[in-house]
């Protein structure tokens, strides 16, 4: 009898972790085609019938990219510094009003609350119209600081959210203690609090990473030449433009591409998790 | 005293750079979105009171992205709610080995959706796609292979996918916390009550999952309401009309036509939509929490 259910429960586990298998190879299956695609050499790329592992590996394309004139460094070199600039003031901002949100009473807190839940839910078309025209009159367009600027007001919201949520679970002693010894009010929030939320910074800081390099619309719309946008508009406007582009090159600028992010997130997974889920849950 | 209004710097940089990029801009937009404004042409916008949002129900486009919206959403959302679930139940019996797969499974999330959608362009392609060449020559089955993003009948069915790649580890994510907040005494107890697993299922597992339930349903919908990078990217909306949805076709009227009052409009229905369901949301879980 039990050994029986035993058998019945290994053959259920077995055909769990397959399915799970199959799916998992699935969803990374379109990644590992394109790094196998840049790897191979033009003719083996558009050989009929296909052939799927490269038989030799050649890293032309990837020399292509980074050697020739293309567009690829400027577009790298866009997406970091608008990423990082993005990130240090939404991190600034956001651990500085967590803070206050979450700990201290003030008039108009209410309001502001309300508004930050407001603008976390709203779609991005809204804004995109009236800030193309604005900086459009300011002369933003196509620079780095006319795409940060608006990163940082996006991403503020959820970012407040999350430190808000963060700073508000702390417990009163250490503000106390710090207050008796002397600190002021932007001591106790650096020297002892902010020490405390490096976890939920963490999080913050990922999925503020990950938003802003995959952000499309924003950066499509005020980023129109070419020296001034950012992968995830660059690489799609020369697929659609200069047919030169052959998938060989298309591929191994892809890779590069992902691989940042792919590598933060496998290094930062339990954060990026964390980021997920206390957005989706306090949307 | 001063130390009453130091709380205020702490918020004052934040707030400046939501009302200026965020709320300045809403108001505009609305304002934007009862006036005729051409950007090319006209120096001034003209007030045209309601104007914008009667002409929608006579636009054949606006109609036809409405309804091109809610066909991806009739493919995108009953598959994101079946795989996201089904994974994440099977995650959660813990069978040693598939923690492995989490990592592989929400890898998608943070791959960027367009180049995402330049990769799905080469796999999907006739002639040098890999998908075609596994249905001819690896499956054996050619009568299958097609011109996925130009054929009417499939274009908007691989956005669909190339959508569920992308947001079901997310859902997945949001599913499995809420399994796993399932007391597992109320499953020892119906156990014990000599309950089966299809019972077992029905009247503890999907009952306690309702407010995961609510949230990637909201959440599904609004996303299906907001697609726009993949059509923008692998389809252009085409081939025809077939893929222009609402989310295309309020940013094509703004930065191709330069239509920015009736763009405003649309960008002022799509956002409408989304507030409700952000409010639907809202209140079907305070109820389910109290």
């Amino acid at each position: 009898m039990r050994r029986k259910w035993l058998l019945k429960r290994h053959i259920r586990e077995l055909a769990s972790f397959t399915i799970l298998f199959v799916l998992a190879f699935l969803f990374v299956s379109p990644l590992i085609w394109i790094f196998l695609t840049s790897l191979k050499e033009v003719k083996e790329i558009y050989h009929v019938p296909l052939m799927i592992l490269p038989r030799k590996i050649v890293l032309t394309h990837y020399q292509d990219i980074l050697t020739q004139a293309s567009g690829f460094i400027v577009y790298f070199a866009n997406s970091v510094k608008v990423t990082l600039g993005t990130l240090i003031f939404v991190l600034f901002f956001s651990s500085l009003s967590g803070y206050a949100i979450g700990r201290r009473s003030f008039v108009g807190k209410t309001i502001v609350l309300s508004f930050v839940l407001l603008l976390l839910a709203l779609p991005y078309i809204i804004y995109v119209i009236p800030i193309y025209i604005m900086e459009d009159n300011l002369g933003l367009i196509d620079t780095n600081l006319g795409l940060i600027l608006p990163y940082v007001a996006l991403n503020l919201p959820l970012s407040i959210f999350i430190m808000r949520g963060a700073f508000r679970t702390l417990p009163r002693e250490f503000e106390d203690a710090a207050r008796i010894d002397g600190c002021n009010e932007f001591q106790v929030w650096h020297k002892v609090l902010l020490p405390l939320v490096i976890p939920s910074l963490a999080a913050v800081a990922i999925i503020t990473f990950v938003a802003v390099w995959e952000e499309f619309m924003f950066a499509r719309t005020l980023m129109p030449s070419t020296h001034a946008q950012t992968l995830a508009v660059g690489i799609p406007t020369l697929k659609e433009e200069a047919k030169s582009w052959a998938y060989g090159t298309l591929s191994a600028a892809l890779t590069l591409s992902i691989l940042p992010v792919a590598g933060i997130f496998l290094v930062m997974q339990k954060s990026f998790v964390k980021g997920l889920l206390e957005g989706a849950i306090k949307k | 005293m001063a130390r009453r209004l130091r709380v205020y710097l702490f918020i004052l940089p934040a707030v400046l750079f939501m009302f200026i990029f965020l709320i300045f801009p809403l108001a505009t937009s609305f304002y934007l979105s009862f006036t005729k404004y051409n950007y090319a042409y006209s120096d001034h916008p003209k007030f045209i009171a309601l104007g914008n949002y009667l002409h929608l129900l006579q636009d054949a486009n606006f109609v036809v992205a409405l309804h091109n919206t809610m066909y991806y959403f009739s493919i995108f959302f009953p598959g994101l709610i079946s795989l996201s679930l089904g994974i994440a139940i099977l995650l959660n019996q813990k069978i040693r080995g598939t923690t492995f797969f989490t990592p592989a499974l929400l890898l998608p999330t943070v791959v960027p959706l367009t180049l995402a959608g330049v990769a799905f362009i080469w796999i999907l392609s006739e002639n040098f796609g890999i998908l075609n060449h596994i249905l001819k020559n690896v499956l054996g089955m050619p009568f299958l292979t097609r011109s996925w993003l130009v054929e009417r009948e499939t274009a908007m069915i691989s956005l669909a996918v190339v959508g569920l790649w992308k947001y079901t580890g997310f859902a997945m994510i949001l599913f499995l916390a809420g399994l796993q907040a399932i007391p597992k005494t109320l499953y020892d107890a119906a156990k014990m009550d000599g309950a089966n697993s299809v019972q077992i299922f029905s009247r503890i597992t999907l009952p306690n999952l309702k407010e995961s339930f609510i949230l990637v349903g909201i959440w599904g919908i609004i996303q299906s309401v907001k697609v726009f990078e993949q059509a923008f990217v692998m389809t252009k909306g085409g081939p025809g009309r077939t893929t222009l949805v609402l989310y295309l076709y309020a940013w094509k009227t703004a930065f191709r036509f330069f239509e920015m009052g009736y763009a405003a409009s649309i960008a002022y229905i799509i956002g409408i939509i989304i507030l409700v369901l952000a409010f639907v949301n809202f209140a079907l879980l305070k109820t389910e929490r109290m």
